[in-house]
């Protein structure tokens, strides 16, 4: 074969080189963001797994300025005037970078350290906060979760009832600008809870437990009547005083952005989407481990729903043992749009394609189940148009496997953001090669 | 009854003594003193003697306080005072073994109270305060002539009493001053600062004491007979009086138990200790009732059945198991299934809600089959005989205690319209039910001679002791003040203007049978006579009478399900088809573990299997063996091999193009321990307490983990303090009792834990005093421990080897805490350590080379990587998470090549769950050891097989796929490392555990008896809808003890403890709240301090 670029970069070899650069522990992700895309790169030989097509075997991928610029099958030839870069992959597996679209990464370092942790607001209403801001692009979690793919990341304030905006963060970048996608990507509201429950550590009596969800519930339907008439005067007169609560209602009241709603049980789920379609906004659900009945609902409103987690217990004693591992499938049997998210803590994010690979040993398809971490999740989190499948003209977010990366004996040899390249050495890797000098292990 | 004849003496004549008429003298009589002749005959009676000895028409005779004569006789001794109980019938009166009294918070201060205060056996019942009227009058109303009372605080909570149940404000007689000891798994939960907080300290306080008794006995007797050259042992009240506890079964122990498990736990220390047992039941037997029947212990049982569960809607329906709706079903069959399956059962009140519940729940249990003498039997000669008092009291016979019930009518004993009219405690009467009792409630026409044009009524409503009146004139009505009622009379005032007078006019009226005379006095003083009848029906005396509520269109409208009596139309008739009496029954067989998923039968053990075609990962010497048959024979792995010769009586399983593994191991697991008894952390140090004294079979979790192929699992206690309890290795023998689960022969471990969570250092600012607060702490705190457990072994020996002093010293006490160290240091016991940074786990190996151990296995060693070389040296086992990390500062550095590292150093390792969730994917966990670690597969799958069988020593029985081996097997659909496999079957001693076959028919049973008893529960609560809504569901709590009648309750304010907000703040995360995750470790004490603010 004839390369005009003649240099084929082994892209581990590469990212070996960078990683024996780490020669202290950090307590911080000291890897170096990836420069922006200098020349066109073309991944040759590969085994190109689109997402939105059927997977080509022997096939070529070759993106500039950080998008997908060609796709194909067979022999590659390039015909442009610039030299490129050319990485022979044979034997292996290109994949768009896998979508997490629930996770606190980058606000929460260490769960049990106060100190750490930029998770959530006091206050039951705070619309006026955005993840984005508070994301701290040297995290250590970050460069972990990357080296096993995770390259795009909804991350979300937790706590109160209606939290703040969650927000998209590529996983690569120097500064929390470089790394924001969308630092308002949807308003989250956590749904009350509208079905009382009885356990022993449950100390609210039905009525209180009731008279709470109420009060919640009150809260939310008082914030968009205030907001609606807010946002009302303000446009009749600009020059009436910010309200910063307010003011930032109007993404998800106009319906540019959606509403996140966090919602476990279909008692929730129908009170929630009958809610969303009277404020006519756009709801997304998030969680639905017990959703059953409301199926149906969903479907008809198409409600997408991001499924926290199949590694979970069933929601009840009297459920199969294997609930939440055919959610998936029953979803998409009942054509009711959806992703997969992983529910775990921020530090194990990385473990998000095996809880697609959970659904899938449990019925669903298994391009469907990559789709659930790709596309699906991309659709759903409204850059459906940008990332989540390789196709021209979508930003080149790639990863390079040795294998269908919802194995977890698949490894991640190369990746890029937006078509830089991606340092897929961490903390841990730098410990490990550390301490296997100490034992004088290879 | 042979183990009630072994009683000591001492509680005989205690009891014998117990006769008013032998009482102390009187103060002198202020005036001429009393003789009121005590000598009384009821005659025409319906007697029954006992149960199903019946006297159709006899006569008793009671003289001064005793049966003189039974019979059918008529001799009656002239000086007798003749009762004529024509028409009515008389049985022994009830005797309630189980009446809780209130005993003080705090007993006095004095040198000999025991260091914990839960230990009161020294208190006794009769110290109580006495009980209320309210109490005694629900009691009485039921038929109960005596009780057993039992103090209602402590673990040790002293002794009981049994007292004749005479009127309230009198002073009981006493039939037995000094009955059993009663004990109880009392805990306060995980924020009490006292010992125990949880069940298995509770559980290790009891042994330790009886323990303590046996020993204190032991002393003080040697003292007794030569008090020369030793010291007097100082004084210990609770060891002290339980002396004849410990010593030949003198005193009977009365075991209140939660549930039935509570009752084998209690069994099993009766075997220990060699106790004289008695139960108190908890309703739950039923759920193992061939185990309960087995312990063959006498059990006094509460018939505190739960109530209908609350389904109307549907997300309730959703929200309520199968177990529960079982339990509301099947609680009702327990008395029943007891007593006809032989025990001695004595029935209570205990535990009831409300006394007033008794009669209803044990009519209940008559329809479920319990025959009336069954159940009078339980109520008089079996608890009778239980106190040894059967000479005395639960029959009809000459010269027992004239304990005595009179109901009215001679049909049924226990029918709806049971009415005890009077009882005769001790001889002397009490008057039940005043005869022709006069009752006000109605509405009553008032006859004013014409003086009115409209009509006017007294509307008298309410209770019958305090009603209210209302006068009605025409449609308007006016509530009458002052009303008050004494015995058959009547006033109240009302206010002239309804007359067209002036002022308050006052009213006066008596009632004789359905007429009322009355008289008003006016303002001016001028007195009116009237007259009233009674118009509406006569009330039943029922709390809630509407007279003016007789719309019999609106009653028909709203409650459909209840159509008025006698004239349905025939469109109605199929819905009101289930009559009132129409009950019906449970059904006789119910699965074990109640509820979804349980069985019916234990799963068969077939003669032999034979696994043809698999692909075996042996987790041994012979690698994978592909396409290779796998022979079981009576539990064991017979053969492996190709193509072998299937016996004739061979289940042959083809598993062709499948994966066949050695049953998953989890070394580190919190599954199935009862009562959230994970960690007992009220002390650093809490060697004694053991997990295997709080093993919950019944935990759902078990199940799902099956399904993950998951068969052997190491239940360890939690890491709240350096020094924990006791492991429990089990196998997952779903469907049999906790016993069963038990890994028998299984090496003893124990549990330690360092860093963080032991420090308290997220546990809040409020946990800064305990011992240890640092890492430099811990290693001292294990020393000292060590130090002490090495000054116990020595005790022991100098005190075993030296003969000649033995006679003049005391011996060493048996210590359960130091015993268990001492296991350790003698190589007994393996120590399972909770650890992360390398500098701790260097520490432990050091404490452990200097004390000349080797330490079982580090758990979580989640920087075991940097020692590995240090723990390889020492020999220890590592048992880790496979990538978890992050959570908490101490566990920052961990990487998932952890296992990886320690395994190429010489380590053996394994992966653990620490978790009920990741217990189900145990398989998966070990592929990690391939990703991030380069191991080869079959490696890899050592780390949740055979390698933590060697860390649990029971790699002798399971773990890898060899000849001999216990058939502990999984077959899976593809590579067990593969993310894409399931588990399709999961083998137990040669036992299918879990089949995908079974679990579909399991679901199919489940679902079709959750629409059984919906329906069932509907057919219930719609026919009956007044009652669903009384009280709320608070009621439907069952097992909770309820605090006795007239009492305020707990002294204490409630305070929410730190489980349940652990549990709360899970659930509002959308955890399921009951499932322990990985880290945790029965200490998510970080997941508050983040949630709280």
């Amino acid at each position: 074969m004839n390369f005009p670029g003649r240099r084929i970069a082994c892209a581990w070899a590469a990212a070996m080189a960078a990683g024996s650069a780490v020669s202290m522990v950090a307590a911080q992700s000291i890897q170096i963001p990836g420069e922006p895309q200098q020349k066109p790169v073309a991944i040759i030989n590969a085994t190109i797994h689109p997402v939105s097509s059927a997977p080509i075997e022997n096939g070529f991928v070759l993106f500039k300025d950080g998008v997908i610029t060609g796709v194909g099958a067979g022999a590659f030839v390039y015909s442009g005037p610039e030299q490129i870069e050319v990485i022979d992959a044979k034997g292996q597996h290109l994949y768009p970078g896998l979508i997490s679209a629930d996770t606190t990464i980058g606000l929460s370092e260490i769960g049990a350290v106060r100190a750490t942790n930029d998770v959530r607001e006091t206050g039951q209403v705070t619309p006026e906060v955005r993840a984005a801001v508070a994301v701290n692009p040297d995290s250590a979690l970050i460069p972990v979760a990357r080296a096993n793919g995770i390259l795009t990341v909804m991350t979300v304030p937790q706590g109160g009832v209606v939290s703040g905006y969650c927000s998209i963060i590529r996983m690569d970048g120097w500064t929390t600008e470089e790394l924001t996608i969308n630092d308002r990507a949807g308003l989250v509201i956590r749904w009350p809870n509208v079905r009382p429950r009885t356990a022993w550590w449950i100390q609210e009596s039905e009525e209180e437990q009731l008279r709470q969800a109420r009060e919640r519930l009150d809260q939310i339907e008082s914030l968009f009547r205030d907001a609606a008439a807010y946002l009302q005067a303000r446009k009749a007169d600009a020059d009436l005083p910010v309200d910063l609560r307010l003011e930032s209602m109007a993404p998800a009241m106009s319906g540019f952005a959606p509403v996140y709603i966090h919602a476990s049980d279909s008692a929730e789920i129908e009170s929630a989407v009958a809610w969303a379609n009277r404020w006519r906004v756009k709801p997304i659900i998030v969680g639905g481990a017990e959703l059953g009945r409301s199926i149906d609902l969903l479907k008809a409103h198409d409600v997408p729903v991001i499924i926290v987690g199949t590694h979970r217990m069933p929601s009840r004693r009297d459920a199969a043992y294997d609930e939440p591992f055919t959610l998936p499938e029953r979803l998409r049997q009942a054509g009711v749009r959806f992703c997969i998210a992983s529910g775990e803590e921020p530090a194990h994010e990385r473990n998000l394609p095996y809880h697609a690979a959970k659904a899938v040993a449990y019925g669903l398809p298994a391009d469907e189940g990559l789709r659930a971490i790709t596309l699906s999740a991309a659709e759903i989190m409204g850059v459906g148009d940008t990332l989540g499948s390789i196709e021209v003209g979508k930003v080149a977010t790639l990863m390079l496997t040795t294998g269908n990366p919802l194995e977890i004996t698949s490894d991640v040899i190369a990746a890029w953001v937006d078509g830089s390249p991606v340092d897929l050495d961490n903390k841990q890797k730098a410990l490990d090669r550390k301490y296997r000098h100490r034992y004088g292990q290879p | 009854m042979s183990r009630f004849a072994r009683l000591a003496m001492l509680f005989c004549t205690l009891a014998a003594l117990a006769r008013p008429a032998l009482a102390q003298p009187d103060e002198p009589a202020n005036g001429p003193p009393p003789h009121v002749p005590r000598i009384h005959a009821l005659i025409n009676a319906r007697i029954i003697v006992a149960p199903g000895e019946v006297i159709e028409k006899g006569t008793i005779v009671i003289r001064d306080g005793v049966i003189d004569y039974v019979g059918a006789g008529g001799d009656m001794p002239p000086e007798a005072r003749l009762w004529d109980l024509s028409g009515k019938t008389v049985h022994a009166g009830f005797i309630d073994l189980s009446v809780p009294v209130k005993a003080p918070a705090a007993l006095p201060d004095s040198p000999g109270l025991h260091w914990n205060s839960h230990v009161r056996a020294q208190f006794n019942a009769t110290d109580a305060a006495p009980l209320d009227k309210g109490t005694i009058d629900a009691l009485h109303k039921i038929g109960f002539t005596a009780v057993q009372i039992v103090p209602d605080r402590g673990i040790f909570r002293g002794a009981a009493a049994t007292i004749a149940l005479g009127e309230a404000g009198t002073d009981p007689i006493v039939h037995q001053p000094i009955g059993p000891q009663v004990i109880q798994f009392e805990t306060a939960g995980w924020n009490s600062d006292e010992y125990p907080g949880s069940l298995i300290g509770a559980v290790a306080l009891v042994r330790q004491t009886l323990i303590d008794a046996e020993w204190y006995r032991h002393c003080v007797e040697m003292y007794r007979l030569n008090p020369m050259h030793i010291e007097a042992p100082a004084p210990a009240d609770a060891l002290f009086a339980l002396r004849f506890v410990v010593r030949q079964r003198q005193q009977p122990v009365l075991f209140n138990t939660e549930s039935e498990l509570d009752l084998f736990r209690a069994a099993r220390l009766s075997e220990e200790f060699d106790l004289n047992l008695m139960v108190r039941g908890s309703g739950d037997e039923y759920l193992r009732l061939g185990d309960v029947l087995e312990t063959n212990l006498p059990i006094i049982l509460p018939i505190n059945f739960p109530k209908a569960p609350k389904i109307e809607a549907i997300e309730d329906a959703d929200s309520i198991d199968l177990r529960t709706m079982m339990q509301w079903e099947q609680a009702p069959t327990n008395p029943r299934r007891l007593i006809q399956g032989g025990a001695t059962v004595a029935l209570t009140t205990d535990l009831l809600r409300s006394r007033d519940k008794f009669l209803e729940n044990l009519r209940q249990a008559i329809k479920e089959g319990l025959t009336e003498d069954q159940a009078l039997a339980a109520l008089t000669t079996t608890p009778a005989r239980m106190l040894l008092l059967d000479k005395l009291m639960g029959r009809i016979e000459q010269g027992a205690i004239a304990h005595l019930a009179v109901i009215e009518g001679t049909g049924e004993l226990f029918g709806e319209d049971r009415t005890v009219t009077e009882l005769w405690v001790n001889g002397d009467r009490i008057e039940m039910k005043a005869e022709a009792a006069v009752d006000p409630l109605g509405t009553w026409a008032v006859d004013l001679g014409g003086a009115m044009a409209s009509k006017v009524n007294v509307l008298i409503t309410g209770k019958k002791e305090s009603p209210e009146v209302q006068l009605q004139i025409g449609e308007d009505k006016t509530k009458a003040k002052a009303v008050s009622w004494r015995v058959e009379r009547l006033s109240f005032v009302l206010p002239g203007h309804l007359f067209a007078r002036s002022g308050w006019e006052q009213y006066s009226a008596i009632i004789e049978g359905g007429s009322m005379r009355g008289v008003t006095r006016t303002a001016s003083g001028e007195e009116i006579n009237w007259t009233a009848t009674r118009q509406a029906p006569e009330t039943d005396g029922q709390a809630d009478n509407q007279p003016e509520a007789a719309e019999p269109e609106a009653a028909a409208g709203q409650q459909a399900a209840e159509p008025p009596a006698g004239e349905a139309n025939e469109a109605d008739q199929t819905k009101q088809e289930p009559e009132k009496d129409e009950y019906e029954k449970a059904p006789e067989a119910y699965p074990t573990p109640l509820g979804a998923f349980g069985l019916l039968e234990p799963q068969p053990r077939p003669a032999a299997v034979l696994v043809r075609d698999a692909t075996v990962w042996t987790s041994a010497e012979a690698g994978i063996l592909e396409n290779t048959d796998v022979l079981v024979r009576d539990g064991q792995i017979a053969q492996i091999g190709r193509n072998l010769a299937a016996p004739a009586d061979a289940v042959v399983i083809d598993a062709a193009g499948k994966h066949l593994t050695a049953g998953l191991i989890d070394c580190h697991s919190h599954t199935g321990i009862d009562r959230g008894s994970i960690n007992e952390g009220t002390q650093a140090i809490t060697a004694e307490v053991r997990i295997q004294d709080a093993i919950n079979p019944d935990d759902i979790d078990w199940y799902w983990q099956l399904a993950g192929g998951l068969t052997t699992v190491n239940q360890l206690h939690g890491s709240a303090n350096p020094i924990g309890g006791q492991n429990s290795v089990v196998k997952i023998r779903w469907g049999q009792g906790a016993e069963r689960f038990r890994f028998e022969g299984a090496k003893p471990g124990i549990k330690f834990a360092l860093g963080e969570n032991v420090k308290q250092a997220n546990w809040g600012d409020n946990y800064t005093s305990r011992y240890p607060q640092s890492r430099m702490g811990v290693e001292s705190l294990i020393r000292s421990a060590f130090l002490a457990a090495r000054d116990y072994i020595d005790a022991w020996d100098r005190y075993n080897s030296g003969a000649a002093t033995k006679a003049r010293a005391y011996p060493p006490r048996r210590d359960l805490e130091l015993e268990a160290l001492a296991e350790i240091l003698k190589g007994e016991r393996l120590v399972h350590c909770h650890s992360y940074r390398q500098d701790e786990i260097l520490m432990l190996i050091r404490v452990a080379d200097g004390f000349g151990f080797r330490i079982g296995t580090f758990q979580h060693v989640l920087e075991g990587y940097k020692v590995a070389s240090e723990i390889a040296a020492h020999g220890a086992g590592a048992s880790c998470f496979s990538d978890w990390w992050a959570y908490k500062f101490e566990v920052y550095d961990a990487i998932p090549h952890d296992g990886a590292i320690m395994h190429n150093a010489g380590v053996v390792v394994s992966f653990n769950s620490d978790s009920d969730e990741l217990a189900r994917r145990m398989n998966t966990e070990a592929a990690k050891a391939v990703r991030y670690g380069g191991l080869d597969p079959a490696e890899a799958l050592k780390f949740v097989t055979i390698n933590p069988a060697i860390q649990l020593a029971i790699d002798d029985r399971v773990g890898s796929i060899e000849v001999g081996k216990d058939a502990d097997f999984v077959i899976w659909s593809g590579s067990p490392l593969d993310t894409f496999t399931r588990c399709e079957q999961t083998w137990i001693d040669g036992r299918p555990m879990f089949t995908l076959e079974t679990d579909a028919q399991l679901r199919e049973v489940a679902h079709s008896e959750r629409q059984r008893l919906i329906q069932k529960v509907l057919r219930k609560n719609l026919k009956n809808p007044e009652k669903t809504k009384d009280k709320g569901d608070k009621d439907a709590q069952e097992g909770k003890e309820p605090a006795p009648e007239g009492e305020p309750g707990d002294d204490d304010p409630p305070r929410r403890s730190i489980l349940a907000e652990i549990m709360r703040q899970r659930d509002m995360r959308g955890y399921d709240p009951n499932t322990s995750r990985p880290g945790e470790c029965g200490c998510g004490w970080h997941a508050i301090e983040g949630d709280q603010r």
